[in-house]
């Protein structure tokens, strides 16, 4: 019995975990299309793709994506002008996501921002 | 004979003279002047020819003199008293002169002082501007070498694609701070098609740093998009039109790298 409890939990986990990877690959590829409008300058529309994202990818515990994504948006916020908007996403990054290479350069952005004026 | 005679008769001639003239000449004082009574003459009558004389000298001595020498000022009363506003106004003209020309050289000392100002000004305005262009060529120099180390990392990335490649790639811009440098040059740019394509370029650059090498999919997709939005004829009308030397710089790196990207996928 115990067992087949067990089995059938293996099993529920493993059906999560498929449906997370599946939902992470969507994601994915959401997240293409976002860094393509990134790089249009298209920045409203790819904040509008990225919002879900970082949900996405924090379920399949891909925190490296999930970094990315939250730096990606705090930077769209940056180049509309929103500046708080945009360092406390960095921040968030920072705090959230330590030692990944989204943390590095949202460090260097903030510091920039938070730099003395020009 | 003859000869004796004629002596004879020469001595007999002299003495005859010698007695004619004892005979007709007694000696006796000379007529002309009467004998001088010394002993017996006065002060006065002893002392006045003496006298007259210095007189009558001096008297020549004085209308000599007066008739050689300038008059003296004032010894005429009407002429000094013509000559004397002469004086003044004189004196008033040499003190408004020496005023004037004190003025001048006044004028002139300010100019001088002014112009050597100016001078100064200038020679440091030249030696700033001289320091400015050495900093300037020796930082133009130091990036053409970084350039140089640049293109270097690409050809090895291309040599090398996939995560190899990818990871000399990503190195090469962390180096040569691309991504600090553009954000500072942004700031300056005044030319909005050339922020733009900053933009542009500083996301496929930070796309790059946060790519995973080991992703081979990820590699593909990303140099799919570098490829589709290939900005070389951009870049290339930027620097055409005169772009600053460190935004070229910068442009021209960057371009490196991307298109390192491009073979190294």
């Amino acid at each position: 019995m115990s067992s087949r409890s067990a089995a059938l939990e293996d099993a529920r986990v493993h059906e999560v975990r498929a449906a997370a990877a599946q939902e992470a690959a969507v994601a994915e590829g959401a997240f293409d299309e976002a860094m393509m409008l990134v790089a249009e300058r298209r920045y409203t529309e790819a904040v509008k793709r990225l919002s879900p994202l970082t949900a996405a990818f924090e379920a399949a515990e891909d925190r490296i994506r999930a970094a990315r994504v939250t730096f990606w948006m705090a930077y769209c916020q940056e180049k509309q002008g929103r500046q708080a908007e945009a360092i406390a996403l960095y921040e968030r990054v920072q705090r959230t996501y330590p030692q990944t290479p989204a943390c590095r350069l949202a460090a260097a952005r903030v510091a920039k921002l938070q730099g003395p004026p020009k | 004979m003859n000869g004796q005679n004629n002596e004879r008769m020469e001595q007999l001639l002299r003495r005859w003279g010698a007695e004619e003239a004892v005979s007709q000449w007694p000696a006796t004082p000379a007529p002309l002047l009467p004998p001088l009574p010394v002993g017996r003459l006065s002060w006065p009558a002893r002392w006045l020819p003496t006298a007259a004389a210095f007189v009558f000298m001096v008297t020549g001595v004085w209308l000599y003199v007066a008739s050689t020498s300038p008059a003296p000022v004032g010894s005429n009363a009407p002429h000094g008293q013509a000559q004397a506003p002469d004086g003044r106004e004189q004196l008033d003209r040499a003190l408004a002169d020496l005023a004037e020309t004190q003025r001048l050289l006044e004028t002139w000392k300010q100019a001088f002082a002014a112009e050597a100002t100016r001078l100064r000004q200038s020679a440091e305005s030249a030696l700033a501007a001289r320091q400015d262009v050495e900093k300037k060529l020796a930082a133009i120099e130091a990036r053409q070498a970084a350039t140089v180390g640049l293109i270097q990392q690409v050809h090895l990335a291309a040599a090398t694609p996939g995560e190899k490649g990818i990871l000399t790639l990503q190195a090469a811009a962390r180096e040569n701070h691309l991504l600090s440098r553009g954000a500072e040059l942004r700031d300056r740019l005044a030319n909005q098609a050339v922020r733009r394509l900053f933009d542009t370029q500083e996301t496929f650059l930070s796309q790059l740093d946060l790519l995973d090498p080991g992703n081979r999919n990820e590699l593909e997709t990303f140099a799919d998009r570098v490829r589709s939005l290939d900005l070389g004829p951009q870049i290339d009308e930027a620097i055409r039109g005169g772009a600053d030397p460190g935004v070229t710089q910068w442009l021209i790196e960057t371009q490196l790298i991307l298109s390192g990207v491009r073979r190294a996928s």
